[in-house]
C-alpha cells in the first residue's frame, strides 16, 4: 500500500550566531491511510523541527531543509511552490500546535477561527460554514457549541482551547492530522480526554496522525507505530509493544525507566535520563548519546552508528545491536 | 458602564483641580505681570488697570474667583486681546483642529503602512526605506520642512499658496508639515509591534490552515498590533489639533497654537490658565476615547467595573 505520507532522507538546519545547528538528520519515516505513528524524544530533539518542516511552517531563514523531502500522497511538498502550499495546508493536512493558550488569535472570535479555513478551502456560504463549525464542535466535544462560537479564547478553558484547536484542525476533513504535543500545556485530566478525543477521530474517521511528543506513557494505545528521536536523527522504530516491551536503544530504555508506573514503589525513584540532549552545532564524531548512554563502548566515541535491522519495520541506530558487539563489550569504556 | 464613566469624571475633574492650582501658584511667581511691558504708564492708569481686572485683589481670591467662573464655563477676559479666552478658543480651536485632523489622518495612514511594510519585509529593502524615512521625520525640525515644502510646492511649482488659511489647499502643506514627526513615531511603533506579534504563536497557527500572506496580515496581525499606537494616539490627538506655535507661524495660520506661547511672554494669565485648562481637558477626553478603542481592539481589556459576562 502507498504511504499517505513519507519523509525521506529529511535534512533541517537552522542557521543560529553560534553556526549552522542540525535540526533534523536524515529522518525518514512513512505513515499509511488511517495509521497512527507516534514520533518520541526529549525537548531539543527535533521532532518538531521535524513535524513543522512536513508543511514548511518553520521561518526561513533561519530554518532551511537542505535535503531530502516530504511526500503527500504521492506528491512532493518540499518541491511546492508556497501558493501551493497553502491549499494543503489546513485542507488536507491539519495541525495541532502545543499550546492552546497562545496558538488561538486572542482578538477573534473562536468560531470565526473555524469558519475562517473552511472559508479558505472553498466553502465561501459562511452560513454554511458556521453550521458545519457547530457541528464540528460537537464532534470535538465541546459542550454548549452554540455559544462557545461567539466566544473569544481567554473565555475558554485550557482542555476547552485544545478541542478549537482541534476543530480548526479537523474543519476540512483532512487525511493526515499532525499534532505537535497536543496535551503537554494542559493539565493531566484533560490530557487523558484530548488522547480520547484523537484515538476517536482516527477510527471514526479513518485519518492518519502523527503524534509528536516527548511522553512515552501517551504513546500505548494510541500508535500502532513508534519512532524515537534523539539529536535529530531516528535511532529506534517498531511497533509500540516492540519499542516498549523490548527497547533496543539504551535511550529507548532510559526514557521508559523515567516514567511513573503504578508498581513503582514510593522509596523508589524514577530514574530520569542523566545529563541532556546535545547542542548539534559541531557535535563530536561519535554517538551523540555516547555522553549519557551507561552502556556507551570505545567506537560509541569514534563514529556514529548506522542502522541495524532488526526486523520487518523494526530499526535502531545503535552500535549494541551491531552483530559484533558482543565481542567487542570488554572495550567499554 | 455608568460607574465607570462616572468615576473617570471625578479622577478628571480632581487631576484638573490639580493643574489649575499648580499654574496659578506657577504662573504668579514668574516676575513681571500682564501690564508690565506698557512703558512709562502714569500710576493712576496702573491703578486702573489692576483694578479693571481685580489684581489687587490677594492671591486667595483671584484663585478662587477664577475656580467659580470656570465651573460657569467662563474662563474670564484676555488681558491682552480685547476678546474674552472662550471666543480666543472657540475662534482658534477649530481652525487647529482641522489641520490637525489632517495631519493626523496622514501620520496614522503612512505610519501605519510604512511601519507594516518594514516589517513585513524585515531586513529588507523595505524595511531600511520606511526606517530612513522615520529618521528623516524625527529628525528634520517642522521650521525647516515648513520652509523647504513651501519653497517647492508654492514657490518653485507654484500649485499651492504659501500661506494663510483658506480651502483644502492652505491644509496641505502645513499638515504635512504637522505630520512628519508623528508619522515616523508611528512607522517604529508600528514596526516593532508588528514583528512581535508576527512571532506569536497563532500566527504560525493560521500559516497552518494555509491563510495566504495577506489574509494572516489583515485578519490575524494588524488588529493585535495597533495596541501600542491607539495608546500613542490620545497625547497625540490633543497636541496636534491644539496647534503648534512653528507650523501656525510659519504659515500665517490662524490657529490655536501660537497662543500657547504668546499667553506666556504676555503673562496673559487668563489666557494661560484657559488655554492650559483646555488642553487638559481635551487631553483627558482622548485618553479616556483611546481606552474604550483598546476595548474594541482586545476583547480581553474590560473596564474597570464592567462586572459579569
Amino acid at each position: 500500500m502507498q504511504p499517505l505520507l513519507k519523509i525521506e532522507d529529511l535534512n533541517v538546519q537552522f542557521e543560529t550566531r553560534a553556526g549552522v545547528l542540525q535540526a533534523v538528520r536524515g529522518i525518514n519515516l512513512e505513515i499509511g491511510p488511517g495509521e497512527a505513528l507516534a514520533l518520541v524524544g526529549e525537548s531539543g530533539c527535533g521532532k518538531s523541527a521535524a513535524a513543522q518542516s512536513v508543511l514548511k511552517l518553520l521561518p526561513s531563514p533561519p530554518a532551511r531543509i537542505t535535503r531530502g523531502g516530504v511526500f503527500f500522497a504521492g506528491e512532493n511538498l518540499t518541491a511546492m511552490s508556497e501558493k501551493e502550499l497553502q491549499r494543503v495546508r489546513g485542507r488536507d493536512i491539519g495541525f495541532i500546535f502545543q499550546d492552546p493558550m497562545t496558538s488561538l488569535n486572542p482578538t477573534m472570535k473562536v468560531g470565526r477561527q473555524v469558519v475562517e479555513v473552511m472559508y479558505r478551502h472553498g466553502e465561501k456560504d459562511n452560513k454554511k460554514n458556521r453550521e458545519r463549525a457547530l457541528e464540528i464542535f460537537g464532534l470535538v466535544g465541546i459542550s454548549n457549541p452554540g455559544r462557545r462560537l461567539d466566544q473569544y479564547p481567554h473565555q475558554l478553558s485550557g482542555g476547552m482551547r485544545q478541542r478549537v484547536m482541534a476543530a480548526i484542525a479537523l474543519a476540512c476533513g483532512p487525511r493526515l492530522l499532525i499534532a505537535d504535543e497536543p496535551t503537554t500545556a494542559v493539565d493531566v485530566t484533560i490530557q487523558a480526554q484530548i488522547m480520547e478525543l484523537l484515538r476517536d477521530l482516527q477510527k471514526k474517521r479513518g485519518m492518519s496522525v502523527l503524534l509528536i511528543t516527548h511522553d512515552l506513557s501517551l504513546v500505548a494505545g494510541f500508535a500502532r507505530r513508534v519512532a524515537v528521536m534523539y539529536a535529530g536523527k531516528i535511532i529506534e522504530t517498531g511497533t509500540a509493544e516492540e519499542v516498549m516491551n523490548s527497547p533496543a536503544h539504551p535511550y529507548t530504555r532510559g526514557l521508559l525507566a523515567s516514567i511513573p508506573r503504578l508498581e513503582v514503589r514510593p522509596e523508589e525513584r524514577l530514574a530520569p535520563v542523566p545529563g541532556r540532549p546535545p547542542v548539534m552545532i559541531n557535535p563530536p564524531p561519535g554517538c551523540p548519546f555516547r555522553p549519557r548512554c551507561p552502556e556507551a563502548m570505545y567506537i560509541c566515541a569514534k563514529i556514529e552508528p548506522g542502522e541495524t535491522i532488526l526486523g520487518q519495520g523494526r530499526i535502531v541506530s545503535c552500535w549494541l545491536a551491531h552483530p559484533m558487539a558482543a565481542e567487542s563489550r570488554p572495550e567499554r569504556l | 458602564m455608568a460607574r465607570y464613566v462616572l468615576r473617570r469624571i471625578v479622577t478628571m475633574s480632581l487631576a484638573l483641580w490639580l493643574i489649575i492650582t499648580a499654574t496659578f501658584v506657577i504662573m504668579h511667581s514668574v516676575p513681571g505681570g500682564p501690564f508690565s511691558s506698557e512703558k512709562n504708564a502714569p500710576p493712576a492708569v496702573m491703578q486702573n488697570l489692576n483694578a479693571r481686572y481685580r489684581l489687587n485683589d490677594p492671591y486667595w481670591k483671584q484663585y478662587l474667583d477664577y475656580l467659580l467662573n470656570m465651573a460657569r464655563l467662563d474662563l474670564g477676559p484676555s488681558f491682552k486681546y480685547d476678546r474674552s479666552v472662550n471666543e480666543i478658543i472657540s475662534q482658534g480651536f477649530p481652525v487647529s483642529a482641522q489641520l490637525g485632523a489632517v495631519a493626523v489622518s496622514i501620520a496614522l495612514g503612512a505610519g501605519v503602512i510604512l511601519g507594516v511594510a518594514a516589517a513585513w519585509k524585515q531586513n529588507r529593502w523595505q524595511d531600511y526605506t520606511a526606517m530612513s524615512l522615520a529618521a528623516l521625520g524625527f529628525s528634520v525640525p517642522s521650521f525647516i520642512l515648513s520652509g523647504l515644502l513651501m519653497y517647492i510646492f508654492a514657490y518653485k511649482l507654484m500649485w499651492l499658496p504659501p500661506a494663510m488659511w483658506g480651502g483644502w489647499q492652505h491644509a496641505v502643506m502645513p499638515a504635512l508639515a504637522l505630520s512628519a514627526l508623528p508619522t515616523a513615531f508611528i512607522a517604529r511603533l508600528m514596526r516593532s509591534s508588528m514583528l512581535e506579534v508576527l512571532q506569536q504563536d497563532y500566527i504560525k497557527t493560521a500559516r497552518a490552515k494555509g491563510l495566504s500572506p495577506a489574509a494572516i496580515l489583515v485578519n490575524h496581525a494588524l488588529k493585535n498590533a495597533l495596541m501600542p499606537v491607539a495608546t500613542y494616539l490620545g497625547p497625540l490627538v490633543a497636541a496636534v489639533f491644539t496647534g503648534s506655535f512653528v507650523v501656525e507661524t510659519v504659515f500665517a495660520i490662524p490657529g490655536l497654537g501660537r497662543y500657547f506661547v504668546i499667553s506666556v511672554l504676555n503673562r496673559d494669565y487668563t489666557l494661560i490658565l484657559g488655554l492650559t485648562v483646555f488642553y487638559a481637558v481635551f487631553l483627558m477626553l482622548m485618553n479616556f476615547i483611546v481606552d474604550l478603542v483598546y476595548m474594541f481592539l482586545d476583547p480581553r481589556i474590560k473596564l474597570a467595573d464592567d462586572r459579569g459576562d
